[in-house]
C-alpha cells in the first residue's frame, strides 16, 4: 500500500521526538512494533523482520549479559547497546520514508509546504546522485577484480586504506560528469517549471494515512498520559 | 523556425564552434554528421540552451527561435532531448515514473498522464519494460526509455544525440518510425549520429561538421544522387543498411597456442525473473575473433559476465582449455573492457597503469608501440580521449597475461576513423595468444573484425554466422 509523503514526514518527526524524550521500556517496545508494521504495510517485510530481530537481540543482551555494569568492557558494551536501542526507531523511520516514495511525490509535497524551488532542485539531483555512484562503484569493484588489484569484495573491507585509494580516482573522475549529466536531464525534463507539479500516483491522503497520523498524535500524547 | 547566425562558442580560450549558420524549419529533419569531437553535441547543446546556461563558456552570434528565447522553466514542453549516454539519463528508479516525470512537472492531471503513457507504451511495444527498475535495464532498453520520455509532452523541437548508439536493428526501425511520425506532425528534429542509413530517407538536410566548422550542407536530393561519393569525401559511415558479411577468415594456430572456452547447459536468471540465459553448448576458440550480436535485452552483456566469472551461473559448466575453472580463476584469466572505460583506470600515469608498478621489458615496449601508447606514457589516464582509454585498458590486460579479452559495445559512439583503427588494432592483437570476444550491434564493425558471430535471442544462441555461411542457419536447439 502507498503512504502519502506527508504521513512519512509525520513519522520522521515522531521518531525524532521519541529519540529525544525518555520513554519507558513498554513504550519503546510498542513503538518498535508500530514502526515494523508500517514497514510491513509499505512493502518491506524483510526490513521489518531484520529491525525486529535486531531490537530483540539488543533487548535480550541488555537484560542478560550487560545487566550488571562492573568492568570497562561491560561499560562499553552497555553503552553501545543503549545507543543502538536509542537510534533504532530513527533508522526505521528513515527506511520507511525513503522506500517506495517517488521523486515526484516528494516534490509535490515539499511544494505544498512552500519549500522554495532552489532547495528542492538540488535535493532531487543529490538523491539521484547516490544510486548512480553506487552503480559506478559496483563497476569499479568489478574492474579491480579483473585487474587483480583486489581478490574479492572482502578485500575492500580488510584493506580499507588501499581500497579508498583505488576507488577514489575513478570515482572522482566520474562524479563530475554524472553531476552535470543528471542536472541536464532534470532541466530538460522540465523540473523548474514554475506552476504546480502533479504526481501520477495521486497525492490525496487516504484512510491509512489518517490512521497513521492519528496514531502518531496518540503516541505523543501517550508519552505524558501513560508513561 | 530556428536560426543560428554566425554563432561562435569557446570555452577557456578553446574555440569549439566557429561561424555556425543553420536554419531549421518545422517538420524538417536535420542530421548532424562528422567525426567524434567535431562539435555535433555542442551544436545541439547551444540550440537547447544548456550551453552556456549549464555548461558555461562563451557564446556569440545570434540564435533566434520563432518564439521567445528559451526559458528553462518551460523547457520540457518546448524541447524533447535525448542525450548521448543512456546510463545517466534518468531521474526515477523505474520506467513508469520516469515516463510520467516530464508530465508531472508541467502539472498534468493523473488521468491524462496514464492515458499518454498507455499510448506511448503501445506504440513502442514496451509493455514488458513498464514496471522494471531503470538500473536493471540493458543499455538499449535504457536508450529506448529515454526516447519515450522525450516524446511525452509532444514538444515542437527534438534534439537527439546519437540515439541509435546502443540499439539493435528492430529498435532502430522503431526509432525511424518515430522520427517519421514526429516529422509528419510538424515537429523539427535534429539528430547527431554516426549511423546514417536509417536517416537517409527521412532527412531534409545533412550538415557535415568538421573541427567546429560547418564543412558542407547536403540536401536530401544531393545525398540520394551522390551517396557513395559524398560518403567517401566526408568519411560518413553506414549509408546503407548493413548486413552481416564477415570478411575475416579463421586464424591458423598450433595446438600449443590454442585457447578454448566452452560452456555446457549454462543457465542463469536475475533474481525473481524467469530463466534468462539458457545455452546448451557453446564452444569458442582463439582460431576466431568472436562477435556476439542480437536484439536489445537478449542477454549478451549477461553472457559475457558469466563467461568471465563476474557473475555466478546457476547451472552448467564453463571449461577453459578443457578444464573446469572456479569463478575466481575465470576472473583471473579474463578481462572485460567496459563501456565506461574511465571506471577501470586507477593510477596517475599511463605507464603505472599499464605496468602495475613493475618495470616494462623490451617486449612490453614493442607492444605499447604497436598500440600507439608510447607517446602517452606520462599522461594521466583520465585525461585521455575515449579511444585512447580503451587502448590503455587493452594494454593492461595484455601485459598482465590475460587469456580472454572481452569488449562490450566498444564502438558505440565511434566515428568511422576510430572504428577502423580499433578494427586494425584487433587484427594485430589476434596474433597474440588470446581469445577475443566482442559484443556489438555494429554490423559494419563486426564485418571487418570477426570471423564468427553468434546471434543471441532471448538468452539463447540462435544462429552462428561465419564467412562462408552468411545467412547463418545453425540452430543449437
Ligand atoms: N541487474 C539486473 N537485474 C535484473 N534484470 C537485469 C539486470 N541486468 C540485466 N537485466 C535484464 O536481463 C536482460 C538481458 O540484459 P543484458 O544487459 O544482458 O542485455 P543485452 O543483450 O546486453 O542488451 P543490449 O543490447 O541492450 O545491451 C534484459 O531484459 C535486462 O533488462
Ligand atoms: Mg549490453
Amino acid at each position: 500500500m502507498r503512504f502519502n509523503p506527508l504521513t512519512k514526514l509525520v513519522i520522521i518527526v515522531l521518531a525524532t521526538f521519541v529519540f529525544l524524550a525518555n520513554v519507558s521500556l513498554m513504550y519503546e517496545i510498542v513503538f518498535i512494533v508500530f514502526l515494523g508494521i508500517l514497514l510491513l504495510i509499505n512493502g518491506d517485510p524483510y526490513a521489518a523482520m531484520i529491525y525486529w530481530l535486531i531490537f530483540s537481540l539488543l533487548l535480550l543482551l541488555s537484560v542478560t549479559v550487560f545487566k550488571n555494569i562492573h568492568d570497562t568492557w561491560s561499560i562499553i558494551g552497555s553503552f553501545l547497546i543503549i545507543g543502538g536501542r536509542r537510534i533504532l526507531p530513527t533508522i526505521m523511520a528513515a527506511t520507511f520514508a525513503i522506500k517506495h516514495t517517488h521523486v515526484s511525490e516528494w516534490m509535490r509535497s515539499l511544494q505544498r509546504m512552500h519549500v522554495p524551488f532552489d532547495i528542492i532542485l538540488p535535493l532531487v539531483v543529490v538523491f539521484r546522485f547516490f544510486p548512480t555512484l553506487t552503480d559506478n562503484l559496483k563497476n569499479i569493484i568489478k574492474a579491480l577484480q579483473f585487474r587483480g588489484l583486489i581478490s574479492s569484495k572482502l578485500a575492500l573491507i580488510v584493506h580499507p586504506i588501499r581500497a579508498i585509494e583505488y576507488v577514489l580516482i575513478p570515482m572522482i573522475s566520474s562524479a563530475d560528469t554524472v553531476a552535470s549529466e543528471l542536472s541536464s536531464v532534470v532541466i530538460t525534463r522540465g523540473i523548474s517549471h514554475q506552476g504546480i507539479h502533479t504526481s501520477i500516483f495521486g497525492d490525496h491522503l487516504r484512510f491509512i494515512d489518517y490512521i497513521v497520523i492519528t496514531s502518531s498524535i496518540f503516541f505523543i500524547a501517550g508519552r505524558w498520559l501513560i508513561d | 523556425m530556428i536560426s543560428l547566425h554566425k554563432v561562435n562558442y569557446s570555452q577557456n580560450k578553446n574555440k569549439i564552434l566557429q561561424d555556425i549558420n543553420l536554419n531549421i524549419w518545422p517538420g524538417e529533419v536535420t542530421v548532424l554528421c562528422g567525426e567524434s569531437g567535431s562539435g555535433k553535441s555542442s551544436v545541439l547543446n547551444i540550440i537547447s540552451g544548456l550551453i552556456p546556461n549549464l555548461y558555461g563558456g562563451n557564446v556569440t552570434g545570434e540564435i533566434r527561435a520563432h518564439h521567445e528565447p528559451l526559458s528553462f522553466d518551460d523547457y520540457a514542453s518546448e524541447i524533447g532531448m535525448v542525450f548521448q549516454n543512456p546510463k545517466s539519463q534518468f531521474i526515477n528508479p523505474d520506467v513508469y515514473s520516469e515516463l510520467a516525470f516530464a508530465m508531472e512537472n508541467v502539472g498534468m492531471d493523473q488521468k491524462t498522464m496514464i492515458q499518454r503513457i498507455d499510448n506511448v507504451v503501445n506504440y513502442y511495444h514496451a509493455q514488458d519494460l513498464l514496471n522494471r527498475a531503470m538500473f536493471d535495464l540493458s543499455g538499449g532498453q535504457r536508450q529506448m526509455t529515454a526516447l519515450m520520455s522525450a516524446t511525452m509532452l509532444k514538444p515542437p523541437l527534438y534534439l537527439l544525440d546519437e540515439p541509435s548508439s546502443n540499439l539493435d536493428v528492430t529498435a532502430i526501425e522503431q526509432l525511424r518510425r518515430q522520427i517519421l511520425d514526429l516529422k509528419n506532425e510538424g515537429s523539427s528534429v535534429i539528430i547527431a549520429d554516426h549511423r546514417l542509413y536509417y536517416l537517409i530517407d527521412l532527412a531534409d538536410q545533412f550538415v557535415v561538421i568538421d573541427n567546429g566548422h560547418i564543412k558542407c550542407q547536403i540536401s536530401r536530393q544531393e545525398m540520394r544522387e551522390n551517396a557513395t561519393l559524398l560518403a567517401t569525401k566526408y568519411r560518413l559511415r553506414n549509408l546503407t543498411a548493413p548486413r552481416l558479411r564477415l570478411t575475416k577468415t579463421r586464424i591458423m594456430r598450433n595446438l600449443s597456442d590454442l585457447i578454448t572456452l566452452e560452456a555446457h547447459n549454462l543457465k542463469f536468471r536475475y533474481h525473481c525473473h524467469e530463466s534468462l540465459i539458457d545455452i546448451k553448448s557453446l564452444e569458442l576458440s582463439n582460431r576466431d575473433v568472436i562477435g556476439i550480436s542480437g536484439e536489445n535485452g537478449a542477454g549478451k552483456s549477461t553472457l559475457i559476465q558469466l563467461l568471465t566469472g563476474m557473475i555466478k551461473h546457476h547451472e552448467g559448466t564453463i571449461l577453459f582449455n578443457g578444464q573446469q575453472l572456479s569463478r575466481k580463476q575465470l576472473v583471473k584469466n579474463s578481462f572485460l573492457v567496459m563501456q565506461d572505460v574511465h571506471l577501470q583506470l586507477f593510477f596517475e600515469t599511463v605507464e603505472k597503469e599499464i605496468s602495475n608498478g613493475s618495470r616494462l621489458t623490451e617486449q612490453d615496449r614493442q607492444l605499447l608501440e604497436s598500440l600507439k601508447l608510447t607517446k602517452l606514457l606520462k599522461r594521466h589516464p583520465q585525461t585521455l580521449s575515449g579511444g585512447e582509454k580503451q587502448r590503455v585498458a587493452i594494454a593492461t590486460a595484455l601485459l598482465s597475461g590475460k587469456k580472454i579479452i572481452v569488449m562490450d559495445e566498444p564502438t558505440s559512439g565511434m566515428d568511422y576513423g576510430n572504428m577502423q583503427r580499433l578494427s586494425s588494432l584487433i587484427a594485430h592483437l589476434k596474433r597474440a595468444e588470446i581469445l577475443l570476444i566482442i559484443v556489438s550491434h555494429d554490423q559494419e564493425f563486426l564485418n571487418m573484425t570477426c570471423s564468427k558471430v553468434l546471434i543471441m535471442n532471448h538468452g539463447r544462441i540462435t544462429t552462428v554466422v561465419t564467412p562462408d555461411n552468411m545467412n547463418g542457419g545453425i540452430h543449437n536447439d
